[in-house]
């Protein structure tokens, strides 16, 4: 046998992942030694990742954001498997105890590849539907994906404080115009704003970054970078700075909740564990300089708080620690900067929060 | 310095930095400690061995590769420096091996190195030209020929 042909399918695949699919099917029809080298299902299955996207990278970056669309692509007939359905049934019952093994659809090393057919089955499924054969096919497909990419932004516009099934309903929908435009930064421009409007930072971050690699100058990408930038600059802080919220993005750090407590106590003059009206309305004056309406007061009054239990026993309308920090992770994911202003006028260092 | 092994019991002292280069040694490296004993490459011939090290070398002052969170973003670049391409300049059984040799000692830019240098002989070529290029038999019968293309149609051009 020809020494190309005595390669170990692990070293055949990652030369294989170089060449593009009309290479592998010459390559089919060389021998029948590399005929099944190129037939291997984990081969196909990863090129499916490499040319058209990692369906699993986007799923679980969703997941991180809190929006979870794994159930609505498994039950969906519109996608084109991009998995091999023996090998999840595998790690589901075989290899619970090596989720390395198992959780990569290709493993680097091991021996155990299959040869079912899937997988170029898969990939050519997938292949058809990005490089339509037929005028036809393509003009419907375009309208369909505009049509589709339209209804996303109409739900996100529409609802900016929507449900998590709205999130979700609009993100797969983006996966079913990702199936036929795998290179379309649009779609992870519009995963990404999800994210930001989840106030999932992170995760927003990674699909900017995987949009501005297809398509470095798609405005809207770079306006929302920037945008997710300085809020993650202002809120975990640059320089001196220490951080004000915690890493998940949704609490506070440690260092701002210290302070907090320590405002809230100053806050409570009449020192019954609440502030009442009186006292939020001075809290806004020392960090408006002015006093508010009291409808201002009653309207922040019911966006954080509500009829809260005072040390006496007795109901008082007004807020807890709780509320006051709820309304500065609030502010905190609209403007950082003012919240460090705020902590700067309650007598704290704007950049170490602390007490001065 | 450390000392490398080949297969047929030759031993190679090469710096720590030129060593590490292989997954496969820096692993080991930080598992037994530095040791003076030889490291046995039970799978590399020392005539291969010694075309790897020659890699390592010139590139110990390379930039470690930057693990970023966009590695599912295929890298499908030709950008073989002239430097790599004259090293990649050997007979196809030494190509080969090194290849398996930087699979094994998990060398991952000589292993794409190797894998584009093929890639690049393979890509757009006839079936025919592949099989004259490697020394491949032909042992297919006509129907199964016929068969495989007529699978195969959905990936021709485009």
């Amino acid at each position: 046998m020809a020494l190309f042909e005595l390669l170990p399918q692990d070293a055949f695949n990652k030369i294989a992942l170089d060449l593009e699919a009309d290479d592998l099917a010459t390559l089919m029809l060389v021998s029948r030694r590399l005929n099944r080298l190129a037939s291997c299902d984990e081969l196909w299955i990863e090129k499916i990742s490499a040319d058209f996207g990692d369906r699993e990278h986007i799923i679980d970056t969703l997941a991180e954001a809190g929006v979870d669309i794994a159930e609505l692509v498994y039950q969906s007939t519109d996608l084109v498997p991009w998995r091999h359905q023996q090998l999840d049934d595998e790690s589901d019952s075989d290899c619970k105890d090596d989720i390395s093994e198992c959780s990569g659809i290709a493993p680097s090393t091991g021996s155990s590849y299959l040869y079912t057919g899937v997988g170029v089955r898969c990939y050519r499924d997938r292949f058809v539907r990005v490089f339509p054969r037929s005028g036809d096919d393509a003009v419907s497909t375009v309208k369909s994906a505009e049509a589709t990419l339209e209804s996303v932004k109409h739900m996100l516009r529409d609802s900016p404080r929507a449900s998590s099934d709205v999130f979700a309903e609009a993100a797969y929908r983006l996966l079913l115009v990702q199936e036929y435009y795998p290179n379309s930064a649009e779609c992870y421009y519009l995963w990404a704003l999800i994210c930001f409007m989840l106030n999932s930072f992170k995760p927003s971050m990674s699909f900017i970054g995987i949009g501005q690699s297809i398509n470095g100058e798609f405005a809207p990408l770079k306006e929302l970078a920037k945008e997710v930038q300085s809020i993650v600059a202002g809120a975990y802080g640059t320089g001196n700075q220490v951080p004000l919220l915690d890493s998940a993005g949704s609490g506070p750090s440690p260092h701002l909740a210290k302070a907090l407590a320590i405002v809230f106590q100053r806050l409570d003059s009449d020192r019954d564990g609440v502030l009442n009206a009186t006292e939020l309305s001075h809290m806004v004056r020392q960090t408006n300089g002015q006093a508010p309406p009291p409808a201002v007061v009653s309207q922040i009054i019911g966006s954080f708080g509500g009829q809260i239990q005072a040390k006496s026993g007795r109901m008082v309308q007004g807020w807890n620690l709780a509320s006051l920090t709820d309304f500065y992770i609030a502010q905190t994911l609209d403007d950082p900067s003012e919240t460090r202003k705020d902590l700067a006028k309650f007598g704290f260092d704007p950049a170490t929060l602390k007490y001065a | 310095m450390v000392v490398l092994q080949s297969s047929d019991g030759k031993n190679f002292t090469v710096e720590r930095g030129v060593a590490i280069q292989s997954v496969l040694i820096k692993n080991l490296l930080e598992d037994i400690g530095e040791s003076d004993e030889p490291i046995p490459l039970p799978n590399v011939s020392s005539k291969v061995l010694e075309k790897v090290i020659e890699y390592c070398e010139y590139h110990v002052d390379d930039p470690s590769p930057i693990l970023d969170d966009l590695d599912e973003i295929p890298k499908r670049s030709d950008d073989i420096t002239p430097q790599d391409e004259n090293y990649m300049k050997v007979d196809q059984e030494l190509l080969f091996e090194i290849l398996l040799a930087a699979n094994y000692m998990d060398i991952k830019p000589l292993l794409e190195l190797g894998c584009k240098t093929v890639a690049n002989m393979i890509r757009n070529k006839t079936a025919q030209e592949i099989r004259t290029m490697f020394n491949i038999v032909d042992d297919f019968s006509p129907e199964e020929r016929e068969q495989i293309k007529k699978e195969n149609e959905w990936a021709e051009d485009h």
